[in-house]
């Protein structure tokens, strides 16, 4: 069963893996924008990974800050996804 | 256009061989035969493309009484005007070169004769009188120079590689400027890549006599000051054309066919559009992709459809992008961040096949006129700070970015979040450039720990923290032409990669009296209202070029980046240069890092610029060393005694 934590757990990892390089983020409430870890582009490759990982339809019009700019707001509208597509 | 290279201040018994084998390395530049001029202290060495005077014209070439000797690289396109004057005032000429009036001018006017000179040039004069020489640039580094000094004697050549000729120069990549192609795309000169090699500025001369330490003089630079702010777009359109089309039609003196690049975009249309004022029979070459992301086809078709233009497209797919990296790499003399430059040695070569040496292309138009989005961004980026609530801001979002189809870094929501909040010191004059510099940098995170302790970005970044003069577009231009402009587009994409097929470009926006008119012009005939990019030229082209590519908005000419290796076939020489062996070998990446980016990129993870960036300069990094550093020794030519076009002994002359 996919908790919250693990859906955390695999934004910040494919973060500090694939777009740090090995890197760290320096908390959860980081924004990734302002300190360059993730740029406009790196967003869309963001979304592509989590609908691929989350198996979440994501619209090209939610690819915005308010939804991915931290570690806890990828993971809040991730898990909204989720909940959502079960419903 | 040629290759120049040689020495000064030398007395060795192995002067002439040396000075052959520093010319052999740049036969590319010059095919056509050698020159060669030594004397007790001086060897020169030139190696012809021919171009102007077929027939006779060999190089180094000398005043009346052989006081005043040049070798020379570029063209002097106002030297017909200039020989009037010189003939007039009693001077003899013996060829019918562009080079002669160097040496006559020179005899007038000493080195102040610089600021006559309307070209592209690479020039070393040797005063045999005075004892003194100069190493001259022209105004923004369309053509290369190179020195280093070693034990007195200075060394010179149109290339880095004439210069590692000589066993005693040592190859070693220099770490600091690493970081400036990972933060600029290019070092600003003097500095290179190559520890102990230095570039002779753009717009400056060096000027050396024995037992002195080598002086550099800035002779021309950008002034933006004393606009005329008053200037109607009609009056500034009246005024552009006649120095446009002078500029256009003097750089089609040439004794061999004159073609010209088409990309399907304003600048270059509005070249070949002006080009059949004064020529028939119009060639053109394009490059086209594979990939559909990176075409300009239906564009070109509009021009060629409205003139009468012998049109021919290359087609360049991934395999030939991977194929021909290397060698790539063996031209520049520099690490990239795009694979640009590729295509463009390839088109060169098949405009050498189609039987031209020469074409004229758009370069310079963007920096002069305002083209760039960065420009526009520049000033969206302002008013976020200024007026974030301005109604304008979100239009003038949108009219960014046209390349990016899929709208994603014109999403008003994202360039709001990127660019509100820690959005860098408005008051510096790189302020513009700041976006662009950080998603480059990213690159200097794959370097080890200890090349990062040393690398400290605000420190990098503040070379370009001068006062400028002008408005904040001003100083946006003036950043453009000393950093991407002269260290990237007119070297990597410009100068070396048509060089490597013997095809000399020329920028008639680079005409020196056509950027000072620019420079002179008020923001608004450049950019209106933050969204109408190059207006004074999409003026002056009205009726010449078809409305459809002046309606177009900016593409910046782009190629398929890091997923051409992994979608080419060609690609094993990729892993054995970015294997964990060879990264530790060459001692500037991390091996860790860099196996990840590898690895995302097998994987088929979307990329983005940086990591593009990142791998284009990881690889070409990684070849530069192979290339130059380790394995030198087995790429050295043999100058071909059969092409040896005359040899002067300088004491005897």
């Amino acid at each position: 069963m996919t908790t919250v934590n693990n859906v955390k757990t695999g934004i910040r990892s494919y973060i500090e893996e694939y777009m740090l390089f090995g890197g760290s983020i320096d908390g959860d409430d980081m924004s990734l924008l302002k300190s360059g870890a993730v740029d406009s582009l790196g967003a869309v490759e963001l979304s592509t990974f989590l609908s691929k990982q989350f198996d979440v339809k994501i619209d090209i019009s939610e690819v915005s800050p308010d939804n991915l700019d931290t570690v806890n707001l990828i993971t809040k509208f991730v898990v909204g996804k989720m909940l959502c597509q079960a419903a | 256009m040629c290759g120049i290279a040689g020495f000064l201040n030398r007395r060795s018994q192995d002067n002439k061989d040396l000075l052959a084998s520093m010319i052999a390395q740049v036969s590319h530049r010059g095919p056509d035969g050698y020159g060669f001029y030594n004397d007790q202290n001086v060897g020169l060495a030139h190696a012809r493309l021919s171009i102007i005077d077929l027939a006779g014209g060999f190089q180094p070439i000398h005043n009346e009484d052989k006081t005043v000797w040049v070798v020379f690289n570029g063209e002097i396109f106002n030297y017909v005007e200039l020989r009037k004057g010189l003939e007039k005032r009693g001077h003899k000429f013996y060829t019918n070169t562009d080079t002669e009036v160097i040496v006559h001018l020179y005899e007038d006017k000493g080195i102040d004769m610089v600021h006559d000179l309307v070209g592209q040039f690479a020039i070393v004069l040797w005063d045999k009188t005075r004892g003194v020489s100069y190493l001259l640039r022209d105004r923004f580094g369309v053509r290369p120079l190179f020195y280093t000094m070693k034990k007195g004697t200075l060394y010179f050549a149109s290339e880095v590689k004439s210069l590692f000729a000589n066993p005693s120069i040592s190859r070693t990549i220099n770490t600091d400027s690493l970081s400036q192609i990972f933060t600029f795309w290019g070092v600003s000169a003097p500095q290179t890549i190559f520890n102990g090699i230095l570039s002779v500025p753009e717009g400056s001369y060096v000027e050396f006599a024995a037992s002195r330490t080598p002086k550099v003089v800035k002779y021309w630079d950008h002034d933006y000051t004393n606009r005329n702010e008053t200037i109607s777009l009609e009056e500034a359109k009246y005024e552009f054309l006649e120095l446009f089309n002078n500029s256009v039609k003097i750089r089609l003196r040439s004794d061999v066919p004159v073609g010209a690049y088409l990309s399907g975009g304003l600048d270059s249309s509005a070249i070949v559009a002006t080009m059949a004022k004064y020529h028939d029979n119009i060639r053109t070459f394009s490059i086209e992709f594979d990939d559909d992301e990176f075409n300009e086809k239906l564009y070109q078709q509009d021009l060629i459809a409205s003139l009468d233009i012998n049109h021919t497209s290359f087609v360049c797919s991934y395999d030939d992008i991977v194929k021909s990296f290397p060698t790539c790499v063996f031209h520049t003399e520099s690490p990239m961040l795009r694979t640009a430059p590729v295509p463009m040695m390839i088109l060169s070569k098949l405009v050498k096949k189609s039987g031209y040496t020469v074409v004229l292309t758009g370069e310079g138009a963007d920096e002069a006129l305002g083209g760039y989005d960065l420009f526009r961004e520049n000033i969206i980026r302002r008013m976020l700070v200024t007026d974030p609530n301005s109604k304008d801001i979100n239009y003038m979002i949108d009219s960014l970015y046209s390349w990016d189809k899929k709208g994603i870094t014109k999403s008003i929501a994202m360039f709001r979040g990127i660019f509100s909040g820690d959005h860098g010191d408005l008051s510096k004059s790189y302020f513009s450039h700041l976006p662009r510099w950080k998603t480059s940098s990213f690159t200097n995170n794959f370097l080890t720990d200890e090349l990062q302790s040393r690398y400290d970005y605000n420190k990098v970044v503040a070379l370009y923290d001068n006062a400028l003069s002008g408005s904040h577009l001003n100083h946006a231009q003036y950043l453009e032409y000393h950093t991407l402009l002269s260290n990237y587009l007119l070297s990597s994409q410009g100068d070396r990669v048509a060089m490597a097929s013997s095809i000399e470009g020329r920028y008639p926006f680079l005409d020196h009296r056509v950027v000072e008119l620019c420079n002179k012009l008020p923001d608004d005939l450049k950019i209106r209202n933050g969204v109408n990019e190059k207006l004074l030229l999409k003026e002056a082209m009205k009726g010449l070029v078809p409305s459809s590519i002046l309606e177009r908005k900016k593409q910046p000419y782009r190629s398929p980046d890091g997923k051409s290796f992994f979608k080419s076939s060609c690609n094993s020489y990729v892993f054995d240069v970015l294997s964990d062996n060879a990264i530790k070998n060459a001692g500037y990446f991390n091996k860790d890092k860099v196996s990840r980016l590898v690895d995302k990129f097998q994987k088929g993870l979307v990329n983005s610029f940086r990591d593009d960036m990142a791998f284009v300069g990881i690889l070409s990094t990684q070849l530069l060393h192979s290339l130059f550093v380790e394995n030198f020794e087995t790429f050295l030519k043999d100058v071909d005694q059969d092409k040896i076009l005359i040899d002067i002994n300088g004491d005897l002359a």
